[in-house]
Parts: C-alpha cells; structure tokens; sequence
C-alpha cells in the first residue's frame, strides 16, 4: 500500500513540534538579548537622546521585522535572509546577502560573548578595568562554544522557554519597580532636553541604535523548526518585534530618567544589571540575579551565531553559492565541523583585532551594524521583488500599505510600506558607511574576500559567473509546504499556479 | 530611633511617582496584550497545529470518510465534519485508487493520484476549517470497499461513513463498495442517504 505525504512524513523532518510559546523563544533567544549588550552602548553615544534614537531606529526594525515575517510566512525554509535574497534577485546577489550575514553571525559570536563576560565581570569588578582581562575571558567562552558544537549539543526547547519566560518577568519586574520607585520625571525631562549630542553624534547613535533590534534572521529560523509556519509565524514574530521594540524603549527610558545616561554609559559591559542593582527595595538581589540571566541569555545568543553560520554556509554550498567543502559534515559527530572550525577562526582574529582598537565593544558593533544593514537592505529589495515576480506563492500575512498595480500583464500587491523599509536600510547603510570608521574598511574588505570566494567556486564548477542557475522553485515551494502541513496554502497554490497556467493558455 | 529611620527610609523609597506609574501601566498593558493575543490564537490555528503534531498512531479510533471529489463526496465531507465535532474523533478521509486487473496490484497510476492529492487536501483544509483534526490517506486497492476496509483497520477506527447514491452512473460500483464495507468492516458502518436538494 502506498501512502501519500499528507497521510505520512517521507523521511525524517526537521521541524519540531514546537508550541506558539516555543516559537516565540525561538526567535527571542537571536533578539532579545541585544538589550543587555546595546543599552550602555547606545547611551553613550546617545546621551539623554538615547530614547528617540531607539525610537527612530525602532520605527524602521518593526517594517524590516514585518517584511520578515511575510518572507518567513511564506518562504518557511532553511537559509532564510540569504534564501530570500537568491529567490528574489538571483544567485550573484543571494550570494552577496548570504555572505553579509555570515559577517554578522561571526560578529554576534564574538560581541555577544565579550558582552557575557561582561556581565560575568558584574562580580569581579576589577576585571572591569582591564583592557584584556574580558578578552581573554571571551576567547575561552568562544573556544567552549567552538568545541560544544563540533561535538555536537542537543538544543533543548523546553529549557530555552522556561529562560525566555523567566527573562521577561526578570526584565518586566526591573521596568516596573524601576519606574514606580526610581524613575524621576524632571531628571528624565532635563536629560531628552539638555544632554543630548549634536546632530553628526546623534546619527552615528541611531546607526548604533541598530545593533539593539539585530538578530531578525531568528525569525525564518524559527519558521524553519515551526510547524504550520503560515498560521503560526505571522502571530509569533509581530509578538516578538513589538516586544523587543517596547522592552529596549522601556529601558532607555527608565535609565535615562532615574540614573541618567552617564553612570550607565560607564557601565557599558553590564547596563542593565548594574540599573537592577541600584533599583529600591529588590536591588541587593536583583543586580546579581540580572547579572547571571545577562550572562546566561548573551551567551545563549552567542551560540545562535554559531548555529546562524554553520546553517547559512550549510545552505548556500547546498544551493552552490560556496563550495560543496561548506556542507561537509564530521563522519563521527555527524556537525557541520569545517564550518564551524573556520568561521570561529575567524571569530577569534575578529575579537583579537577589536581588542587593539579604542573600544573592542564599539569595533565589533560597528562591524554588526554594516553586516545587519547590507543584508537587510537586500531583503528588503527582495521582498519588494517577490511580490511583483512571484504572486502565486501563498502569504498569510502581508505587511500592510499596500496598493493594487498591474505588473506585466498580473495584478499585484505593491508595498508601499516595503518601499519606504528599502529607503530607510538603505540609509542608514550608506550612514554605517560614512561614520563607521572600521566598517567603512573592513566591511568591504569582507565582502570582496567573499567574491574571490564565489568567483573562484563558479568558475571551477562551470557556473555562470553573474547569471543564476535554473532552479524549479514551483515544486520546492510545494515541498516545503507540505513538509510543514501547510494544507490551506498549498491548496490555494497550487490553485493559483492553474489559474496561471490557464491564463497562458 | 533606628526603627524609625529605618522605616522612613522604606516609606520615601515606596513613593510611587505619578508619571511613572502612567508609564509602568502603559508598558505593563502594551507587553501583556501583545502576549495574551498571541498565546490565544483562533480555534482553527489551534487545530491545525494540533493535526500535524498528532502522530499516525494518534489516529486511533478515527472516524473513516472516503472520498472521491464528487458533490456527493462533499455532501459527506460536510456530514461527517459535523459528526466529528459531535463524537469529538478525528476524521481519516480516505481516497481509494482502484487498480485494474490489468495492472499489478501496486502499480502507480500518476493521474489518478494526482487526483487522490487534490481531493484530501481539499477535505483537510474544509475540516480544518471547521475545527476538526483531519487526515488524509490515499489507498490502493482493487474496488473501494476494500480499500475502506483496509484503512479502518489500520486506523481501527471507530466508524465508517458512507452515503448512498442515487446517481444512476454512480449506483453499481458505489453498491458493491458498500456490500464489501457492510460484510468486512471490523467497526460500526453508518449508511447515510443524502437529500439530493443539498447536493451541489
């Protein structure tokens, strides 16, 4: 007897009965740490402006996270972003995307385990002081990180969701207390009014401003491990990106107005425990709680980085943007090891070369800003051209503003929304440029390392150089579909590609 | 005197400031309605998730529906979805390929389950729709009575539903089917005789 997909999985899936819950921390464990790294950061750059920063840069993270939300709705597969970028505007710019978020998972590896340490530091605080102490205590954090994953760890869901839960009534209980007994309204008044930078500083802190909301990509990576994606993704991600937006504007508010942005700026490794120590009443516990949740939850994040690299590069050899040495896999371990060998590699030149400069905090999240805003803004570019080239896919969620227009002959949905998303990435990109001193250089540089990469594979494979490879995306949306138990969508797909197929006729 | 400065040191700590207090509610109710609306999604997302998440073995006990894609068929979809949420069982449809003599018993016949695909997809979704747990299963077999009776026995099913026809070209095979189903069925046969006026 033969059974069809619907009745039967062929194979073993890799998605995970995960709850709503569970995709939710799925995502919050990519974005929802970047607070406790950000907030001195921002305030120092920002000052007393630091709320209308956040707020600005903010206002363009919810359109990226809800274009993201639509592409992950639609398109639940593996590579996300870079994914996005190939089917969107083909193999050479696919490539480009892919290789910019390689950049910024190495990058979130080494910043997000130097920010850990710093909240390690929260309880030897002469270690604080030194310029290499936290460094050291960084390599051996990603050199664990390294060996875990070649040896393979088993990602337990249920222990991610309890933390996530813990972190937000820890984070909640801080905002609240913190505002009813320590926020003091004329202080926060005199900081958004008097302490605030000049115009050219205050650009640079809105391009900081970013490095709060990165970390979207965990968006597509929970639609990967999500069953039904469509109906599931679209609630689960606006949750997320409301709530990191109004966790990360509650806490520059709520620093500003009861310490001011000062004593928190100095206190750039461990901001938000050093605000939960100095709060009435809870602070005695609540500063080292706050410290050991930092730690735990940056660290958490480190490792999404490690996973973000080992998956991307695993799905770009797989589509034949890298060579196929990217997907190789240890005989034992049955991990990624090259990938992850090579890339920590580079996670520890990146760290090392940060530690020489002023302020390795700053470096690497300079770093992080230019990777972030390269490949957004091309899947931003992407998500605007998948909706004039690619109708037919089903999107249970589509972000809103948008206007009917004919395009060749079809009718489509125009995002206005996506457009005005397309103008902000880009900007505050060609910002990151111009006032990112290390970005400007070694951003680049990254790049066209990438490009010899990618030359050099295509030509010894005999693939077009700048052209795409003909791929059948019909059928592998119908896979993916029915691989997550999208029945509604995949009806309405297939129906639409007849309707197609009937107008050609 | 320490008591005293001890509690009066608590008491101008406890002082809630007005404004922040506009502010904690603020974000108190922002964060809590955002995660209420998204942990209280619609009865169907609810549903179709837990369609996927319940395993083969789950199906235990299902109510068996086949199916052709006729307007008869989707009369008995619409009967058996409103049994379902009645008994509270999930539903089994079941797409019978009836393979000729002619052929080997597994021969494949792409066509037809092509067909088999479209019509269970259709019926998950409809169910879906409706609140039900739903699965679909296409069977080979060399009449469809048979075939039903197969799946019931996997599935051992609670119930098998069937609708009579009183379409002319539709009486002879649909007739034998549900003789062989009556004689062999290892559970309750419901026999139902639609109202022609609900047939589409």
């Amino acid at each position: 007897m033969a059974e069809d997909k619907l009745g039967k999985e062929e194979g073993p899936s890799l998605r995970r009965a995960v709850s709503i819950w569970g995709s939710f921390t799925w995502g919050y464990a990519g974005v929802g740490a970047d607070i406790y790294m950000a907030l001195g950061l921002i305030l120092f750059y920002a000052r007393g402006a630091a709320p209308y920063a956040l707020f600005i840069t903010g206002l363009l993270y919810v359109l990226i996270g809800l274009i993201y939300t639509e592409l992950a709705a639609s398109y639940p597969v593996a590579g996300g972003g870079q994914y996005y970028s190939l089917r969107g505007l083909g193999d050479f710019w696919g490539f480009v995307a892919g290789w910019a978020f390689l950049l910024d998972f190495t990058v979130d590896v080494s910043l997000f385990a130097y920010a850990a340490a710093g909240y390690f530091n929260f309880f030897f605080p002469y270690f604080q002081h030194s310029r290499w102490i936290p460094i050291v205590e960084t390599l051996f954090l990603i050199l664990f990180l390294m060996a875990i994953n070649i040896r393979g760890i088993r990602e337990s869901s249920r222990l991610n969701e309890i933390f996530c839960a813990v972190d937000i009534i820890n984070e909640s209980l801080i905002i609240i207390i913190g505002l009813l007994f320590a926020f003091k309204p004329e202080l926060f008044m005199h900081q958004i009014t008097r302490e605030v930078p000049h115009m050219g500083q205050f650009l640079y802190s809105m391009t900081i401003a970013v490095v709060a909301f990165v970390g979207l990509e965990a968006i597509s990576q929970a639609a990967e491990e999500t069953i039904r994606p469509a109906s599931i993704i679209p609630r689960t991600s606006i949750s997320l990106t409301f709530v990191v937006l109004i966790y990360a504007l509650a806490f520059s508010i709520l620093g500003v107005g009861s310490l001011g942005w000062k004593p928190l700026a100095k206190h750039m490794s461990d901001p938000i425990a050093y605000l939960a120590k100095t709060l009435p009443l809870i602070g005695a516990i609540a500063g080292p709680f706050t410290a050991i949740l930092g730690f735990t939850l940056l660290y958490a994040s480190a490792n999404t980085g490690v996973m973000g690299y080992s998956r991307v590069s695993y799905s770009m050899s797989k589509l034949q943007l890298l060579p196929r040495w990217f997907s190789g896999v240890h005989p034992r371990y049955r991990t990624p090891h090259r990938t992850i060998l090579l890339f920590s590699t580079i996670v520890v030149i990146q760290l090392v070369l940060a530690g020489l400069s002023e302020s390795a905090m700053k470096t690497l999240a300079d770093m992080y800003a230019f990777g972030a805003l390269a490949s957004y803004t091309l899947v931003c570019i992407s998500h605007l051209r998948l909706r004039l080239t690619d109708p037919y896919t089903p999107r249970p969620y589509k972000i809103p503003g948008n206007i009917n227009v004919n395009f060749k002959g079809r009718k489509v949905d125009f995002p206005i929304l996506g457009l005005i998303a397309i103008i902000g990435t880009s900007t505050y990109f060609v910002l990151v440029l111009a006032t990112h001193h290390w970005a400007r250089i070694f951003g680049p540089l990254w790049l066209f390392l990438g490009l010899i990469v990618y030359f050099l594979h295509r030509k010894k494979s005999n693939l077009p150089l700048f052209r795409s490879i003909t791929r059948d995306w019909v059928n592998e949306q119908i896979k993916v579909l029915k691989e997550a138990g999208e029945v509604e969508a995949l009806e309405e797909y297939l129906k639409a590609l007849e309707g197609a197929k009937d107008e050609t006729k | 005197m320490a008591l005293y400065n001890c509690f009066s040191k608590v008491k101008k700590a406890m002082s809630v400031n007005p404004i922040g207090l506009i502010i904690a509610l603020g974000f108190a109710f922002s964060v809590g309605s955002i995660l209420w609306w998204m942990l209280h999604p619609p009865v169907y997302v609810r549903v179709a998730m837990e369609t996927v998440i319940k395993g083969e073995e789950e199906m235990q006990g299902s109510i068996i529906v086949p199916i052709t894609g006729t307007p008869l068929s989707e009369r008995l979809l619409d009967i058996a979805i409103t049994f379902a949420q009645r008994l509270g069982s999930p539903l089994r449809f079941v797409y019978v390929m009836e393979i000729p003599l002619l052929l080997p018993p597994d021969a494949e016949v792409p066509q037809e389950r092509e067909k088999g695909e479209r019509v269970l997809l259709h019926a998950q979704v409809v169910a879906e729709k409706a609140g039900v747990v739903a699965k679909g299963k296409i069977v080979k077999a060399r009449i469809a009575g048979a075939g039903i009776v197969q799946a019931a026995k996997e599935d051992n099913a609670s119930l098998i539903l069937l609708l009579l026809s009183e379409h002319p070209e539709e009486e002879v095979t649909l007739g034998r089917s549900v003789q062989y189903v009556v004689r062999n069925a290892p559970c309750d046969v419901l026999l139902l005789k639609p109202s022609l006026a609900k047939v589409a």
